[in-house]
């Protein structure tokens, strides 16, 4: 029982990580900075660790997708991201993808679901 | 505050130096957000900013998330080259050590003892020797590694550009090749070569005649032979070569492998046939003291040892040459 709670951990680890690219850049139409994006992505029910969406967020600037500046606020220096016009582009391939695939497994799951192969 | 000026720095010093400062002004301004999320406008307690800072994960950790594509000294791309440069270069230091010991011995003609000794040296000077050349092929592959941009790596797998039937056949079992057979060969046949011509004086048995030892062996018939025998041993070592180079036995080695043997077998046919391999002086030493004609019999017995050869040679020729027409009639 411990064994395949452990793997069905891990495979859904493997889903979210997967979207996780999706997720942000969703989110970054305006600009965020990294705490507030956590907040954003937690409030709409994405939880995820900062330590992993700190690096993601720099590497998908390399990328080109995204864009930063420092701003000065209360004293405090944020670094805010948002898209980039090529992030704007792939955003909207990325999200036409998704949606194709969402309809191709709920088309896999629900067959399965009245018995496989009925035709 | 100082725990967290302490933790930006163990954050810091797994960075690479290009990215740090821009990294550890990026993490404090997060942590500052978290803290303030977390105690509103007050100042933080010290469990405040402990707890922050287990959320935000080992130092190590975080680093790690932050060096993108890993910190390898010799990454996945080239690391089989690597493997296979030093494999080779592990086999050639072998190679030169045991030719410089043999060399060695013809020239300072140790006893058995010392003999030994140096074979048992081998073991620590071979290691000295691997470690050494381990140490700057590494250094080599670490500069690429750091300084040849990711596309070019890349490139040299060239595993984009590929095509299924371009992929060598599975070697069947006979014509699997045994490196460490051919290099043994190799070490054989240098040994042979620097033997034969560098130190031809010690090769053979010794006829002591009063005070001086006199050469068993003719010295006028080991130069008329040694040029055959070099091209012999060097044709042989190419074969070897090739076979390590290719991996397997295919239809142009086992073409060159049935030559070798022919040719084989015409150098001991001239052998029986030219001049002869006992020393003269020595013939004559033996048959005043036996009294008896010995010479003749070991020149009879010398000759007779060449043609067992002969035979032996021809009749493996023979079967690898019936294995070679077999094998292509199957294939066809």
């Amino acid at each position: 029982m411990a064994d395949t709670q452990e793997a069905v951990q891990n495979l859904v680890c493997e889903l979210k990580r997967g979207t996780l690219v999706l997720s942000v850049l969703s989110q970054l139409e305006a600009p965020q900075y990294g705490y507030s994006l956590v907040q954003r992505l937690s409030d709409r029910g994405l939880a995820i660790e900062q330590n992993t969406l700190y690096p993601l967020l720099r590497r998908l600037e390399k990328q080109g997708l995204l864009e930063s500046d420092w701003s000065l606020e209360e004293n405090r220096p944020r670094r805010y991201y948002k898209l980039s016009p090529q992030g704007v582009s792939v955003l909207a391939q990325l999200h036409g993808e998704w949606d194709d695939l969402v309809r191709v497994i709920d088309r896999l799951l629900n067959e399965e679901e009245t018995g496989n192969g009925t035709d | 505050m100082e725990l967290i000026e302490r933790y930006i720095y163990a954050v810091g010093k797994r960075l690479p130096r290009k990215q740090r400062a821009d990294i550890e002004k990026e993490l404090k301004s997060l942590i500052m957000d978290e803290l303030d999320a977390r105690t509103g406008e007050g100042k933080p307690a010290k469990e405040d900013i402990t707890a922050v800072l287990m959320e935000m994960g080992p130092p190590a950790q975080v680093a790690a998330r932050y060096t993108e594509k890993g910190r390898y000294l010799i990454g996945p791309a080239l690391y089989p080259t690597y493997i296979m440069i030093a494999g080779i270069m592990a086999g050639a230091v072998l190679l030169g050590l045991t030719i410089s010991m043999l060399v060695g011995f013809l020239s300072t003609q140790p006893d058995a003892g010392q003999a030994l000794l140096q074979v048992g040296l081998l073991i620590p000077r071979f290691l000295m020797a691997a470690v050494t050349g381990l140490g700057f092929l590494t250094i080599a592959f670490a500069l690429i590694e750091r300084f040849m941009p990711e596309k070019q790596i890349m490139s040299l797998k060239d595993e984009d550009v590929w095509d299924p039937s371009q992929l060598p056949q599975v070697p069947a079992k006979y014509d699997e090749v045994k490196p460490w057979e051919e290099i043994l060969g190799i070490v054989l046949a240098v040994a042979a070569i620097v033997i034969f011509n560098a130190f031809p004086e010690v090769i053979g048995i010794y006829w002591l005649e009063g005070e001086s030892t006199i050469h068993m062996l003719s010295k006028e018939a080991l130069a008329y032979y040694l040029p055959f025998w070099n091209i012999v041993w060097g044709l042989s070592i190419g074969k070897n070569g090739l076979l390590l180079y290719r991996g397997r036995w295919e239809l142009g080695t086992r073409i060159y492998d049935i030559v070798l043997s022919l040719l084989n077998i015409a150098v001991l046919a001239v052998m029986i046939a030219g001049p002869r391999l006992l020393n003269e002086t020595v013939a004559g030493a033996i048959q005043k003291a036996a009294g008896a004609n010995i010479p003749d019999l070991m020149r009879t017995a010398l000759v007779l040892a060449f043609g067992v050869a002969i035979v032996v040679t021809a009749v493996e020729t023979g079967f690898k040459i019936f294995r070679l027409i077999r094998d292509r009639a199957q294939a066809a």
